[in-house]
């Protein structure tokens, strides 16, 4: 039977919206540090999304994207995705290196490498809040970053996660930069089986008993 | 004279910010490794008064990297720094032997004061 977003209860919807909602503004205030220059967040929408129509979501499935991807492992395993547009990865490098990278198409390997930190950063802010609100411990393993076709990015990232849920949680959050604006899209696709206990530790951390 | 840090960590940007932090206040950064196996052979060979390191890196991670500098040297300093900050973590670095731990991002004067600390 296929898992389809509307099954999901308004309670859990409620509990991702809440990480969606605090892991941005752990976000924001994370990139903030980073580039030293303030951050406001305009809109953070939390939706659960099928895997398959993912690259439609990101602008299309031949749409030229950057990905920061990782996996996850503990309680709820699975991969983190990040996607920053990529006519403004080059802007983002040079905000975080402090000057105009020298390779302003593909990205030097210092701008590379500050793009994967910005993402390691990113996780660990939304990780974390999974961790404050409901005691769900993850922790993410190596960033790696790639400019490629959004399906082509997730054909390979839904490859090395064998056995996955057919739904993702998509946390897309406006951030605002001197009234700049930058849409950064956070995915968890989780592994098979983990929904469930990520529901469970949601009711598990309220005290609630018996089926939600 | 001044005091000799190296930098773990497999992001040379990171590497980069926690260099131009520490050199602006004094500090000698005497090298630079970007896994936990290198961090081990530099420590034998440079043997540092401080390391600030990682804790997710290829080869071998920060806090597996911690515990044998510690068998070589008890008395080795080191900070851990990362994006991961939960308590689980952090207690398990400190187990290891870690003196402190600083969560990324993090501001320089986190940075300084946690080093300053772990120096006196």
């Amino acid at each position: 039977m296929e898992k389809k977003p509307e099954i999901f209860t308004d309670f859990q919807l409620d509990a991702l919206k809440e990480i969606g909602n605090i892991g941005a503004g752990n976000a924001a205030t994370a990139l903030a540090q980073m580039v030293g220059k303030r951050i406001d967040l305009s809109v953070t929408k939390v939706m659960v999304l099928r895997t398959d129509a993912i690259a439609a979501f990101l602008g299309g499935l031949d749409q030229n994207v950057a990905a920061v991807h990782m996996p996850v492992y503990g309680e709820i395993g699975g991969v983190i995705l990040i996607f920053f547009p990529l006519e403004r990865l080059s802007e983002l490098s040079g905000m975080l290196i402090g000057k105009p990278d020298v390779n302003s198409s593909t990205l030097s390997e210092l701008g590379q490498s500050s793009i994967k930190e910005l993402g390691n950063i990113l996780a660990g802010a939304y990780l974390n809040a999974l961790f404050r609100l409901f005691h769900i411990q993850m922790i993410h393993g190596l960033p790696g970053l790639v400019l490629d076709m959004a399906q082509a990015i997730l054909d390979t990232v839904l490859v090395e996660l064998e056995q996955k849920e057919e739904v993702a949680i998509v946390i897309q959050t406006e951030l605002m930069e001197n009234e700049k604006q930058l849409t950064g899209s956070f995915f968890l696709l989780p592994e098979a089986g983990s929904l469930k206990r990520l529901f469970s530790a949601f009711q598990n951390s309220l005290g609630i008993t018996g089926n939600g | 004279m001044a005091h000799r840090v190296l930098l773990v960590d497999d992001a040379s940007f990171m590497r980069m910010m926690l260099k131009n932090i520490l050199v602006g206040s004094g500090y000698e950064v005497v090298g630079e490794a970007e896994n936990g196996a290198k961090a081990i052979d530099q420590y034998k060979a440079l043997k540092p008064d401080l390391m600030i390191m990682d804790i997710i890196m290829p080869e071998m991670g920060g806090i597996d990297a911690v515990r044998e500098i510690i068998k070589v040297n008890p008395a080795a300093k080191i900070l851990m720094c990362s994006s991961m900050g939960q308590q689980s973590l952090v207690v398990e670095a400190i187990q290891a032997g870690a003196k402190d731990f600083i969560v990324k991002p993090f501001q320089p004067s986190n940075v300084l004061e946690a080093v300053k600390k772990a120096l006196d």
